[in-house]
């Protein structure tokens, strides 16, 4: 947790330096790549792809770059004022923030799928969160995987030799998959309000009032759902 | 049939020591420091392994006494059904054994490619297992292709492992280099000279160990 708190220091940084905080009017496609990443560093298992988001933040990353690019080409051969200097090596560090965003949201997401690839890949519901790029390394690491393990399980005894399942059995469940532990514990900060809302089908009384700004801190799996409806975020 | 004389000579052969080779591959692994591989404990594995294939002849020849009897495994009496049992679980033991071994050293592995890069230092190699040393191939290969421009994501993802401070480094050189071209120019990267350079170029030579990062204060 200590490990944690250190990096939430650096995204506050990071957000504070980057201008006033923005409102909910205002929201650059750079917080919500910001928001995107920090919900998949805390959420156990592996949130939907932001496609569109990551083209459109790709987009501009390339082009302020070549904007850049030039107005330093220009600079060093000709004369250039304190201001486009100034405004020049803004960019270059906007440039170097996001870029890092775009990595770490890549990276996080890698490393889910490593760690549950075989499980990723038979959960419908899970795959088509990943992107096409995604499935293709998800696929291909299983299979890698596969053959390296396979190099010392090929010399167990008959039936002993899967990886998928203990013993094998036709028809028989693969009880050798890992998943993501959804009942872990995370906080969240709610967006909207939302009244009072039963978060624990085996419990339904206990009901939580959930107010807009709210913190709360409770398992995953119960609110897996408001998530997924961006009615909170997770911090 | 089998008389209490016969089942002696078993015991006496060592199978009373189920899982103990097992727990040992473990221990190998977690007493191990985190972040280093130490080498491959081949005779460890192949042990375990071996001993497993022992366990299954047993079950086999439990298996065939019961049949030879005349009578279906499902009316084995209970002391047969349990010794097959117990071989049976024991073979399971071992298996997750050796996977959490060959499991922990894969994710070590896998670390290798995101600190060090594709290129495998021959001191770590040395300590690898072959099948071991293929998988870091393929799986530098696949996040190579991950990484790439043509059918990848196109960035280096290997690059900022922390958020940046600042777009330019002071570093000193540590191990002599000779003449890199960067965003600059040509740069010189003579012995315990020191530079100022574009972060994102030098961040991968000071992975390798050639530049040192020296820090603001």
């Amino acid at each position: 947790l200590g490990t944690r708190a250190f990096q939430m220091d650096e995204e506050e940084d990071l957000a504070s330096q980057l201008g006033p905080r923005t409102s909910q009017v205002h929201d650059t496609d750079v917080s919500k790549l910001k928001r995107a990443f920090v919900n998949e560093k805390c959420a156990p298992e592996i949130l939907p792809f932001e496609f569109d988001l990551v083209q459109r933040v790709v987009a501009a990353v390339d082009s302020r770059e070549s904007v850049v690019a030039s107005a330093r080409a220009s600079a060093s051969t000709g004369p250039s004022s304190a201001a486009d200097d100034l405004q020049t090596h803004v960019f270059q560090s906007e440039l170097n923030r996001v870029r890092f965003l775009l990595r770490a949201y890549y990276r996080t997401r890698l490393f889910k799928i490593e760690n549950h690839a075989v499980w990723t890949l038979k959960e419908p519901a899970v795959l088509a969160r990943l992107s096409t790029l995604e499935k293709e390394y998800a696929t291909n690491y299983a299979n890698v995987v596969e053959e390296h393990f396979g190099s010392v399980l090929g010399q167990m005894p008959e039936g002993y030799g899967s990886m998928l399942q203990q013993i094998e059995e036709q028809d028989a469940a693969w009880d050798m998959v890992p998943e993501p532990n959804l009942d872990k514990h995370v906080f969240c900060l709610v967006k909207q309000d939302r009244g009072d809302v039963m978060l624990d089908p085996d419990d339904p009384e206990n009901t939580m009032d959930l107010e807009r700004n709210d913190i709360i801190m409770i398992r995953y799996r119960l609110i897996k759902t408001l998530l997924e409806d961006n009615a909170v975020d997770l911090m | 049939r089998p008389s209490p004389r016969q089942s002696a000579p078993a015991r006496s052969r060592g199978m009373s020591n189920f899982g103990v080779k097992g727990a040992s591959l473990v221990t190998d692994i977690a007493q191990s420091e985190k972040g280093t591989i130490p080498p491959y404990n081949d005779e460890l594995a192949r042990a375990v392994v071996d001993e497993s294939q022992e366990h299954h002849r047993s079950i086999l020849r439990l298996i065939g006494d019961i049949q030879a009897a005349g009578a279906s495994l499902d009316e084995a009496k209970p002391d047969d059904a349990a010794a097959i049992l117990v071989h049976h679980q024991a073979v399971l033991r071992n298996k997750r054994a050796l996977l959490v071994y060959l499991n922990e050293r894969m994710r070590r592995v896998r670390q290798l490619r995101w600190e060090v890069g594709t290129g495998l230092p021959e001191a770590v190699g040395e300590n690898l297992s072959h099948s071991e040393r293929s998988f870091f191939t393929q799986y530098a290969a696949l996040v190579n292709k991950y990484q790439g421009r043509r059918g990848g994501v196109g960035l280096n993802l290997t690059l900022d492992p922390a958020p940046p401070r600042d777009h330019k480094v002071q570093v000193r050189v540590l191990e002599e280099y000779g003449e890199i071209v960067t965003k600059d120019g040509v740069v010189d990267l003579a012995k315990n000279t020191v530079h100022l350079m574009w972060r994102d170029e030098a961040q991968p030579l000071i992975a390798e160990g050639v530049l040192e990062k020296l820090d603001d204060h």
